[in-house]
């Protein structure tokens, strides 16, 4: 688990993350540093060179033979000020006059010496920055500061940024392992769902987190891809079901009528007949078997690439030329309502098909001497097709089922037909991402293809 | 006419063999379709009948390498594979026409018969009139007269007997009818062709003693000129 955690990308790139931010520290406290440390110390030497300049001016401007005097007093007046880390030291040759530093060799400039009585180079910080100077041949002046309360000061500073990088530190890190582990947990939801799909649970889902992140989406994608997944394996299933028993009727049919023949038949017109009828049974089923193969060929969406405009208007037009002489014969009359020339994005020949498929069920189911209405037009911005029939209508509870595959009403089991039409029909809108709307033409049936 | 079938299937080879010798066609068979692309590189014939689905080199690609060739037997091809697009496909890859299986042999008869006559029959160019014992079809001006009495068509029924003079003495069937003058490639439930059909006979031999367009049971119909 624990090497998991820190394998997730989300635990790589907060690692990455502290480093560049660690880094980006480092150079800001080093500045810092060297910043306060260079004023601190520019600020130091400042001083040490104004009391020097004050010592000396004392020094200089003193009456005859009170030269040395007038420094020491300067010293030990400057001595008085209390917490002070100043040292000071007035020699001549090697005796001291003034001060709270031992006598030492004289030596002039800038320089750092031990504090006395410590031994050098402990690391506690007590060194003495400072300047010598000679004010007569033999007088010398030391003036200095003790750097303790500086390194001290800025020691402290080190400690405060080092506290300050350890703690993003753990913080970043802490905050990895939360965040890989917020991100394992919701791709193990991933994971364990395909698993189970894998083992045959084809209803499990990706647990919805409701947050739209990019885990999130994918869930939701990979949910929505599974819904359709699992629809069309299930309407595969059922496409063999509605096969093995719509298929099992008429094929029983041609066995009865073969068996009858052979038994009963006497005469070659017998046998004739017999065949015949055969034949026209065999092409009923092959007739459904094609119907069949083309929804699930509709259904697979493979014409979608080759898609083009459609003009809805044009396509009523010809099917009123082809269908007008059909529908004189069987007395329906035929109203034909081109809208305006309204493109759609779609296949003719599955459009043609689509409108021939309703035409053709108004003209089945239709007594004669009733009028079909056949329309297109464009309504909200949406382009539609209208076949509305003055028959017998489907009752509510039907209209749904209609559409689905083998679906017939008892009453139209006795006419011919695949009961297929308009689940044909419903995959073609589909393919075209249309919508269809069965509704009462009162009295009659109307039905209404919206395209998006 | 020299037929080479390209067909894996002996029972259809069979079928269609028996039943276009009836008719006095030379048929040759050919089980794969490396032996088809052999025999049709090797002789001569006047027609290919192919099955898309044949084991060695496809249908489809056979005809293509032929085509390459330069060599220009018509095709038809003969086959189970009745998608969407494999009509177009089939089409495009240089066939001159496309049967999906299972077929009555009329069908078959009738189409054989089509393309023999495009291909075997005039040969120079598109005609501009077409004519069938008297009577006589106009392309460019769309007009039809039978004996020199002008006779009156709907632009569909032009396109209908248009069909069946360009097959004269032949049968057409209604699924080439479907194809050919509505471009339909779904079968309709309604009598589209028959409804269709009586209108053009209504006017093409109406007042006259002989029908010129007659039906053929179980097969189509054909325009006759004796």
């Amino acid at each position: 688990m624990q090497t998991r955690l820190i394998r997730t990308d989300s635990f790589r790139h907060a690692a990455i993350y502290t480093l560049l931010f660690m880094g980006s520290m480092a150079v800001l406290i080093a500045i810092v540093y060297f910043i306060l440390d260079h004023s601190y110390k520019a600020n130091l030497l400042r001083e040490v060179g104004d009391d020097l300049t004050s010592i000396r001016t004392a020094y200089a401007t003193a009456r005859h033979g009170k030269e040395e005097h007038e420094a020491k007093e300067m010293i030990d007046d400057r001595m008085l000020a209390p917490d002070s880390n100043d040292v000071y030291l007035l020699q001549r040759g090697p005796r001291k006059i003034a001060g709270n530093l031992p006598a030492m060799t004289p030596q002039t400039g800038e320089f750092r010496l031990p504090v006395p009585g410590r031994v050098q180079g402990d690391g506690d910080g007590h060194v003495i920055l400072g300047r010598g100077e000679k004010l007569s041949k033999d007088l010398y002046v030391f003036v200095g500061e003790d750097l303790y309360a500086v390194n001290q000061t800025e020691r402290g500073v080190l400690y405060a940024f080092g506290l300050v990088l350890l703690a993003s530190l753990l913080l970043a890190f802490g905050g990895g392992l939360l965040l890989s582990r917020g991100f394992l947990k919701r791709v193990d939801a991933i994971t364990d769902t395909c698993r189970a799909i894998m083992m045959g649970r084809l209803g499990d889902r990706i647990p919805i987190s409701g947050r739209q992140n990019e885990l999130g989406r994918l869930g939701d994608v990979i949910n929505a891809m599974l819904d359709r997944n699992q629809a069309l394996m299930e309407s595969l299933k059922q496409v063999s079901t509605d096969i093995a028993h719509d298929l099992r009727t008429p094929l029983t049919h041609l066995r009865y009528r073969l068996e009858g023949a052979r038994n009963a038949a006497a005469t070659t017109e017998d046998y004739a007949a017999a065949v015949e009828a055969a034949i026209a049974e065999c092409d009923q089923l092959l007739t459904v078997f094609a119907a069949l193969l083309r929804i699930a060929q509709i259904e697979a969406g493979a014409r979608r690439a080759e898609f083009r405009d459609v003009a809805l208007d044009q396509l009523v037009e010809r099917v009123r030329d082809i269908y007008k002489p059909v529908m004189d014969d069987t007395r329906h009359p035929l109203e034909v309502r081109p809208g305006a020339g309204v493109p759609v994005r779609g296949d003719a020949q599955l459009l043609m098909q689509l409108v021939s498929n309703l035409l053709e069920n108004a003209i089945h189911h239709t007594p004669e001497g009733t009028p079909v209405v056949l329309e297109s037009g464009m309504e909200d911005g949406h382009a539609f097709l209208v076949v509305a029939d003055r028959g017998a209508g489907i009752p509510e509870a039907d209209r749904v089922n209609v559409l689905k595959r083998f679906f017939r009403q008892e009453q139209s089991r006795t006419t011919p037909g695949s009961g297929l039409g308009l689940s044909l029909v419903a995959a073609i809108a589909e393919v075209h991402n249309a919508v269809i709307k069965l509704t009462d033409n009162n009295p009659g049936l109307r039905v209404l293809v919206t395209f998006s | 006419m020299q037929i080479l079938l390209v067909e894996d299937d002996a029972q259809t080879a069979l079928y269609v063999t028996e039943g276009l010798q009836q008719r006095g066609h030379v048929v040759s068979w050919a089980p794969t379709g490396s032996d088809g692309l052999n025999q049709a590189r090797g002789s001569q014939y006047d027609l290919l009948i192919v099955d898309r689905m044949v084991p060695g080199i496809d249908g489809l690609r056979l005809v293509q390498a032929l085509r390459q060739e330069r060599r220009n037997t018509p095709v038809l091809f003969l086959t189970t594979m009745s998608g969407l697009d494999d009509r177009v496909e089939g089409l495009n890859a240089g066939a001159d026409d496309y049967l999906t299986k299972p077929f009555a042999m009329s069908e078959l008869v009738a189409r054989v018969n089509a393309i023999a006559r495009r291909s075997g029959g005039s040969g120079g160019g598109r005609l501009t009139t077409l004519r069938v014992g008297e009577l006589e079809m106009d392309l460019l001006d769309r007009t039809v007269r039978r004996g020199g009495r002008e006779i009156e068509l709907q632009p569909q029924e032009f396109k209908l007997l248009e069909c069946l003079v360009q097959n004269a003495g032949q049968a057409v069937t209604r699924t080439m009818l479907l194809e050919k003058v509505w471009d339909l490639d779904f079968d309709p439930r309604t009598n589209i062709v028959e409804s269709h059909m009586s209108r053009l006979r209504s006017k093409v031999d109406r007042g006259f003693a002989r029908e010129m367009i007659q039906t053929v049971r179980g097969s189509g119909y054909l325009i006759r000129a004796d």
